[in-house]
This record gives structure tokens, C-alpha cells and sequence, in this order.
């Protein structure tokens, strides 16, 4: 039963379970020592349970997307979801793969996201800094007689800046190439011209960080699925300080968030607003 | 889950979304970090989406969906030992900072960031077949017998590794030199 007269790791575990006998109930609650092992059990057994905190919402949206993307329509309804980001290439995970059905909601993205995503204004006050806007793919309710579609706002809605189209090759499938850049103010010049509107007034400090509105904005935007490519609103290919990335632009709180992304790795390496 | 099944695609995203945040905990506690925890959970998803027409419900949905998270988290754990050796060749990847490095939630949030490094770190140090065995067990309540079935082996196998899974946790958790 015991080791030493105490309660083993066996029984001491059935305890937590609510399966230990009446003997070994009771010699818990009487000896000290069996009772702080199983206070420190319980303990251990509440921070495992303490559910880890999904960081963005957007990774929710864009888990689901991807599953979605990765089975065959019936045929019957349009796949709901779709990205409006092109600039997400299939590189570091092959595996997942774009399947014909989420490349079709792609291409019918990539044509949306070339037009315009101007169903709202830039000033949401959303309290969730990390809530987004989808540019919604062609669908029987979003498609337009020229065969393009604004994307439905998210209760939340931050990510609802009005964007001018992105560079040429992003209705085509391709990539946009941005060009090379060191340093966040060029790159904020560029961002500005490629999507138009004001232009840039301030930049914030590169990595590290990721906090306020900045929170989950993260190498989960590299998925290169069809899916994957969801929720950032324009992004594109580009040379950062020598190395081969990709920058996502995202509108929060009113503001365009830029997050530059190695290709290699997870790492952070530049965040501009503008 | 029977229109999902049968076809449906708004069936199968509401199912998708109501489980997609149980399979991002059991994820998250099986990698350690969010960032692993973000692509495993997606491969999950993936998998349950496209193995959602062999579901016989012989078990309840959600014990196939651990199944799937917790294969998901191990193959990305794989993934990531190997992706690591080779990009922490180029120097200047590795002296960047990682997303896994973004803060946590705050203290306000469920979990503190200085409490969710120390169970992270904990659970790590355990095999992960007896990390699985002690996630499902204190985060999915699940039972010993969906515990064996998620993970394939015999309900004492199970109860056995969940004793001393937990017996490590505490000691590891515990202030310094307390005995447990």
C-alpha cells in the first residue's frame, strides 16, 4: 500500500482522482506529510488545468480556415472563410497544401483584396486589439456584378482600413516584390505608396515586443495555405536588411500595422505603423 | 456533427470553432510555447476536418479530437527539433528574438505568464507520452479508459504513468527542496 506507512504516487493519485479508498482517505487527512504531498499534487493538477489563453482570435480564424480549405466542397455552399492576404508563399511548410477548393477562394481573394476593402472607416474603437476583419472571397452574398467582393466586417471590426489595392502581381497569384530595405523608414514610404493614403507619420521601435496592438501579430501569418494567407489585409515579399521576408499589414485601432517576417524561422524583424 | 459529416460547410466550421479552443490547450501544454501550439492546433483541425467522414462515434468527439491534437503536438515537436538545426545555423536567425518570446497574458488574464513558464517547463521535462497522459487526464477530464484509448495503451499503463507524470509535476513545481 504504502511506502514508509505514506500514501505511493499510485494512491496518492487515485486521491486526486476521487478513487482512493476510505483508509487511505483517512490517512491522508491525518498524516501531515501525505496531506502537503497532496496539497502540492492538487496544486500542480490546478496549473495543468488552468486552460492556456488562445493569444489571437485570428488564429482561431485562420485554423479553421485552413481545415476548411483542406477538404473538398460538397458543392452545395461557398467555403466561408477566405483571405485576403496574397503575399504568403509556399515555402518553409509545404504540407499544407493548397487544395482546389481553397485555391479557387485564393484567386477569388486576390482579385477582392486588389480592389478595395472599403466597406468601413479606419477609426474602429474595438477593445480587442486583436479582432479582424476578413476580405471575404466571392461568395453568393459578397460578390459584386464585377465579380468582385468587400469583406464583411467582424463584430470587432479593427481591421477595417480602406486599402487601395496591392501591387501589381498580387491579382495575378504572385507575390508582390516590395523591393530591398533597411531600416523602417524607407519601408514606410514604400508601404505608404503600394497601398496609398497619408502618408507615413510615425514608426515604432522594431522587435523585441508585441504587445497592446501589436499582440499575435506573429509568424502564424506565414501559413502558406490558401487558407493561412486569411486576415492580414495586404502583404507582399520583400529584402529586410539583407534577408529574404515578408511584411503583413494589418489595421487595428484606426492605425496600419506592418509586421516584417524573416522567411527563415519565426523572428520578428521590424514593426512600423504608419 | 452529423450535418458536418454529411457535408456541410457550415456545419463543420461551427464544429471546428467550438472545439478549436480545447485543442489549443491540449496543444499548447504538449509543445510548451504558443507558437508550436498555434501550428499544431492547426494541423488538428486539418486532420479532424478531413477524418471527420471515418469518425464512427464509437468515442465521443471530443476524446478523437485529443487523439488528433495530441499526434498534431508530438509530430510538431519533431518538426521543430529538426527545423531548428538547420535555421540556428544562419547567426543572424538566431540572434533574433522568436514569437515564442511575445509576452503572455497579463496578470489579470487566467494564466500569468511566470505561472505559465513554470508549468511549461515542468510538463516538458515529462516524456510526452506521460505529459499526454497527465494533459488529458487534469485538463481534458477525460477518463483512464478514454485516456488509454486516445493513447493506446492499457487503462493500468495509463493510470501508472499518470501517477508518476504528476509525482514529477509536483516536485518540479514545488518551492525548492520540498519533498513530494
Amino acid at each position: 500500500m504504502t511506502s514508509g506507512g505514506h500514501l505511493d504516487d499510485g494512491r496518492l493519485s487515485a486521491l486526486l482522482d476521487g478513487e482512493a479508498g476510505s483508509a487511505d482517505a483517512a490517512h491522508a487527512a491525518a498524516c501531515a506529510r501525505c496531506a502537503a504531498r497532496a496539497a502540492a499534487w492538487r496544486e500542480a493538477r490546478r496549473l495543468v488545468a488552468t486552460s492556456p489563453a488562445v493569444l489571437s482570435p485570428w488564429q482561431r480564424d485562420i485554423a479553421v480556415a485552413a481545415a476548411l480549405g483542406a477538404v473538398p466542397a460538397a458543392g452545395d455552399e461557398q467555403v466561408p472563410l477566405a483571405g485576403a492576404h496574397p503575399g504568403a508563399r509556399r515555402r518553409q511548410r509545404a504540407r499544407r497544401l493548397v487544395t482546389p477548393a481553397a485555391a479557387a477562394v485564393l484567386i477569388g481573394a486576390l482579385v477582392a483584396g486588389a480592389v478595395v476593402a472599403a466597406s468601413h472607416g479606419g477609426g474602429s474603437s474595438s477593445k480587442s486589439p486583436a479582432a479582424g476583419v476578413h476580405v471575404a472571397a466571392p461568395s453568393a452574398a459578397g460578390r459584386s456584378p464585377s465579380g468582385t467582393a468587400a469583406g464583411p466586417a467582424s463584430p470587432n471590426g479593427p481591421n477595417a482600413g480602406p486599402v487601395a489595392g496591392g501591387p501589381a502581381g498580387h491579382a495575378a497569384g504572385r507575390p508582390a516584390a516590395l523591393g530591398s530595405f533597411s531600416g523602417t523608414a524607407p519601408l514606410v514610404r514604400a508601404l505608404s505608396s503600394a497601398l496609398g493614403g497619408a502618408a507615413a507619420t510615425t514608426t515604432t521601435p522594431a522587435v523585441p515586443g508585441g504587445s497592446g496592438p501589436w499582440a499575435g501579430l506573429s509568424c502564424a501569418y506565414k501559413a502558406p495555405s490558401a487558407a493561412g494567407v486569411g486576415l492580414a489585409l495586404w502583404g507582399a515579399t520583400l529584402d529586410y536588411d539583407g534577408m529574404p521576408a515578408q511584411v503583413f499589414v494589418f489595421t487595428r485601432d484606426g492605425r496600419r500595422l506592418a509586421v516584417v517576417l524573416a522567411d527563415a524561422g519565426c523572428a520578428v524583424l521590424a514593426r512600423v505603423s504608419f | 456533427m452529423a450535418r458536418a459529416q454529411g457535408g456541410s460547410r457550415s456545419a463543420l466550421e461551427a464544429l471546428l470553432r467550438g472545439h478549436y479552443d480545447r485543442v489549443h490547450a491540449v496543444c499548447r501544454r504538449m509543445t510548451g510555447n504558443d507558437s508550436d501550439a498555434a501550428d499544431a492546433a492547426q494541423e488538428a483541425l486539418i486532420a479532424i476536418a478531413r477524418g471527420l467522414p471515418r469518425f464512427d462515434g464509437r468515442s465521443r468527439f471530443s476524446t478523437w479530437a485529443y487523439r488528433i491534437a495530441v499526434n498534431a503536438s508530438i509530430d510538431e515537436l519533431r518538426r521543430r527539433d529538426r527545423t531548428r538545426a538547420s535555421s540556428l545555423d544562419d547567426p543572424r536567425i538566431a540572434a533574433l528574438p522568436r514569437a515564442m518570446d511575445l509576452p503572455g497574458p497579463g496578470p489579470g488574464d487566467p494564466e500569468s505568464s511566470a505561472e505559465r513558464l513554470d508549468v511549461d517547463a515542468a510538463l516538458l521535462r515529462l516524456p510526452p507520452t506521460f505529459r499526454a497522459a497527465v494533459v488529458l487526464r487534469d485538463l481534458c477530464d477525460l477518463d483512464y479508459d478514454e485516456i488509454a484509448l486516445v493513447l493506446a495503451l492499457p487503462p493500468g499503463t495509463v493510470r501508472s504513468r499518470i501517477a508518476r507524470g504528476r509525482s514529477t509535476l509536483a516536485r518540479l513545481l514545488s518551492p525548492a527542496g520540498s519533498e513530494t
